[in-house]
């Protein structure tokens, strides 16, 4: 097996004010292409353990490894620059820039990364916005509705748009914080289902975390947070 | 490039908010333009003040305060100053340096307004403001006994047209009873507006002024006299003295030697006033009005610099998922940081730059009413070194107050990760 595209060691995070830790995580390791359902109870420290892996925290102790690089101990500019290249996040809802369009909310990472700029474009697209155009079409979003306000579409297409924007660029690892929890059960699998077939088209890397183990059946790994996280409130 | 994006962003961003924004633009347009606006009429009040008589060398009356004779004599404001004798004023008008004298002689008044008795002579030697003269909007000159020339205001508030019947009354502020009724004035001219204290004079010859003093002795009608106004010519109607004398130079840099030798000369006490150099030191008086002035207007800057900052700080926590957003594709801190500094100098930007149009545009539109009605001259419409310091200074004082805000929003993207805390 290849070097995983993430790895923790020793990993411990605690909010400042509090006594304990809210993640104690000896090992953890993802590898590349590998799909994790990740659940647990809210407040268990999924949302933080998120954010270090994008690199917007920083861990009280411990390293993280992307790509086979340590990356905790870089300079905040450069996880920011790594975050923008490497990473896809898709949040919980209220997902999109409202003052921009449907296109432009998805091309947003090409404009901060060129690297993602040049991936979308190595797909044989003729242009930023064809690639942008067929990701969205590829999620069930047409051309009707690239040019409503974003405010205008149901919080569904909102969460699809919210999709295309972290695949475009082909990102080695995509998080989604609760993506589907503002959706209805029906289209909580649509979406799940969408998503894991997109990320394996770009052959991504995914850690979806959710409360609701329904929607783990399509996941090559599902796991607990608890199973290798020793601090929190449990 | 990123720069570009970062404005773009900027500029989708506020357009989004664009109404509380607009509302904050607006105060800092009406801001800017009363800060501006408060200065030109100051400079504007102070140049129509100080300028309300020029092209007049030196106002020479009786020995006493140079204030007080400009004052009275100009302004005709305050307590009568001691006469001229009409020898010393032929005096003056026949030495060498002098090129024209036009004399002044006050104390009568008409309905409130100030009556000078002078010479034809005054309306083309009176010169006020940047060198301008006095013209006629109607009517003409007097040239004979009982004939009045009227400025605007005087025109304008007592409703008086061409040939309309008016009658002086001694003493400023009338005397009760003490009226010139036997001798009528009728009115044969109309000043255009100046702005000038002459807007509120009644003009009448020297010699009409000694007319209707003929049959009075000591601020009195004496009794049992009466001349009527067709037999007054017989009289030798020379005024025995003047309250004061305008008085114009071959060559201005004589002023000082003149001065000297007016202020210094034997025989009847004299004061020679240069008039620019007195009003300015009476306009040093009035500093304190000024200074309020300024400071209120400062006031109104910094109020509505807060409610910039007011507006950016409340929207910060509804815009803490759109931080996050783009914390989330790649954004970092400081960029997040200048998109709202971006907002905060925009903004004040847009906002000075409306106001000097919008002070512009009232400038324009009310300039000459204002010189009209209050005297004041509004500067040219380019803003002055001093003006273009002030919007710096509004500039900076807005680029602080969303620094603030910046500084917070940066906290903020550090403290939340990813998921904001609301």
């Amino acid at each position: 097996m290849s070097a995983p595209l993430i790895e923790l060691h020793g990993l411990r995070q605690r909010w400042p004010g509090q006594s304990a830790d809210c993640l104690a995580i000896t090992h953890f390791a993802l590898q590349p292409g590998e799909h994790l359902f990740l659940h647990g109870a809210s407040g268990s420290g999924k949302s933080s353990l998120l954010s270090l892996l994008a690199g917007v925290l920083r861990p009280t102790a411990g390293e993280i490894h992307l790509l086979g690089e340590r990356v905790d101990h870089l300079p905040a500019a450069i996880r920011d620059r790594l975050r923008g290249e490497h990473i896809g996040y898709i949040f919980q809802q209220f997902n999109l820039l409202p003052y921009l369009s449907v296109i432009d909310n998805v091309l947003l990472p090409c404009r901060f990364s060129s690297r993602r700029k040049a991936r979308a474009l190595s797909r044989g697209a003729a242009s930023l916005q064809a690639e942008a155009q067929r990701l969205l079409s590829h999620l069930d979003l047409f051309a009707a509705d690239w040019q409503r306000p974003v405010s205008a579409l149901s919080v569904g297409q909102q969460q699809r748009v919210a999709a295309a924007r972290a695949l475009i660029g082909q990102p080695e690892l995509l998080l989604a914080d609760e993506p589907t929890s503002a959706l209805d059960a029906q289209r909580q699998q649509d979406f799940v289902d969408l998503l894991l077939h997109e990320a394996n088209e770009a052959g991504s890397s995914l850690i979806f975390v959710s409360h609701d183990q329904r929607l783990a059946a399509h996941f090559g790994r599902v796991q607990a947070l608890s199973e290798f996280n020793a601090g929190g409130a449990a | 490039m990123k720069a570009l994006i970062l404005l773009r962003l900027a500029l989708a961003s506020a357009w989004n908010r664009r109404y509380a924004l607009g509302l904050t633009l607006l105060s800092i347009t009406l801001a800017a333009a009363l800060l501006l606006g408060v200065e030109r009429l100051r400079a504007g009040a102070r140049e129509g003040f100080s300028s309300a008589l020029s092209g007049t060398d030196l106002v020479v009356g009786a020995r006493g305060s140079h204030a007080h004779l400009l004052l009275y004599s100009v302004f005709r404001i305050g307590e009568p100053t001691p006469n001229l004798s009409w020898a010393a004023a032929q005096r003056i008008a026949a030495h060498p340096a002098v090129a024209w004298t036009v004399p002044i002689s006050l104390g009568d008044a008409h309905r409130g307004f100030p009556v000078v008795g002078t010479q034809p002579d005054y309306f083309k030697r009176y010169q006020y403001g940047d060198a301008q003269a006095l013209a006629l909007t109607r009517g003409r000159l007097f040239d004979s006994l009982f004939e009045a020339v009227i400025g605007a205001s005087v025109a304008r508030e007592l409703g008086y047209t061409l040939d309309q019947s008016i009658v002086l009354a001694h003493g400023s502020p009338e005397l009760e009873g003490a009226e010139h009724r036997d001798k009528p004035f009728r009115v044969v001219g109309i000043l255009a507006p100046t702005g000038t204290p002459v807007d509120r004079s009644v003009h009448i010859s020297l010699a009409s002024m000694e007319a209707i003093h003929v049959d009075w002795q000591g601020g009195m009608p004496l009794a049992g006299l009466s001349v009527p106004p067709e037999l007054v010519r017989k009289f030798d109607l020379t005024p025995k003295t003047i309250t004061a004398q305008l008085v114009g130079l071959k060559h201005r840099s004589d002023v000082f030697r003149l001065q000297r030798e007016l202020n210094t000369a034997p025989g009847e006490a004299l004061s020679a006033a240069m008039p620019g150099v007195v009003l300015d030191q009476l306009w040093q008086m009035l500093a304190a009005g000024e200074r309020t002035l300024q400071a209120v207007s400062a006031l109104v800057a910094a109020v509505s610099l807060a409610g910039l900052m007011a507006v950016i700080l409340a929207g910060l926590d509804a815009r803490r998922r759109e931080l996050a957003i783009l914390r989330s594709v790649g954004a970092r801190p400081r960029e997040v940081l200048a998109l709202l500094i971006i907002e905060g100098l925009g903004i004040t930007l847009a906002g000075c730059l409306l106001g000097l149009v919008l002070l512009q545009w009232a400038v324009w539109l009310g300039g000459a009413w204002l010189q009209s009605r209050f005297g004041i001259v509004v500067a040219g419409l380019w803003p002055g070194q001093d003006e273009w310091l002030r919007l710096a200074g509004i500039v900076a004082t807005g680029l602080l107050a969303s620094l603030l805000p910046a500084w917070r929003a940066y906290r903020l993207s550090l403290a939340d990760g990813l998921s904001p805390r609301l």
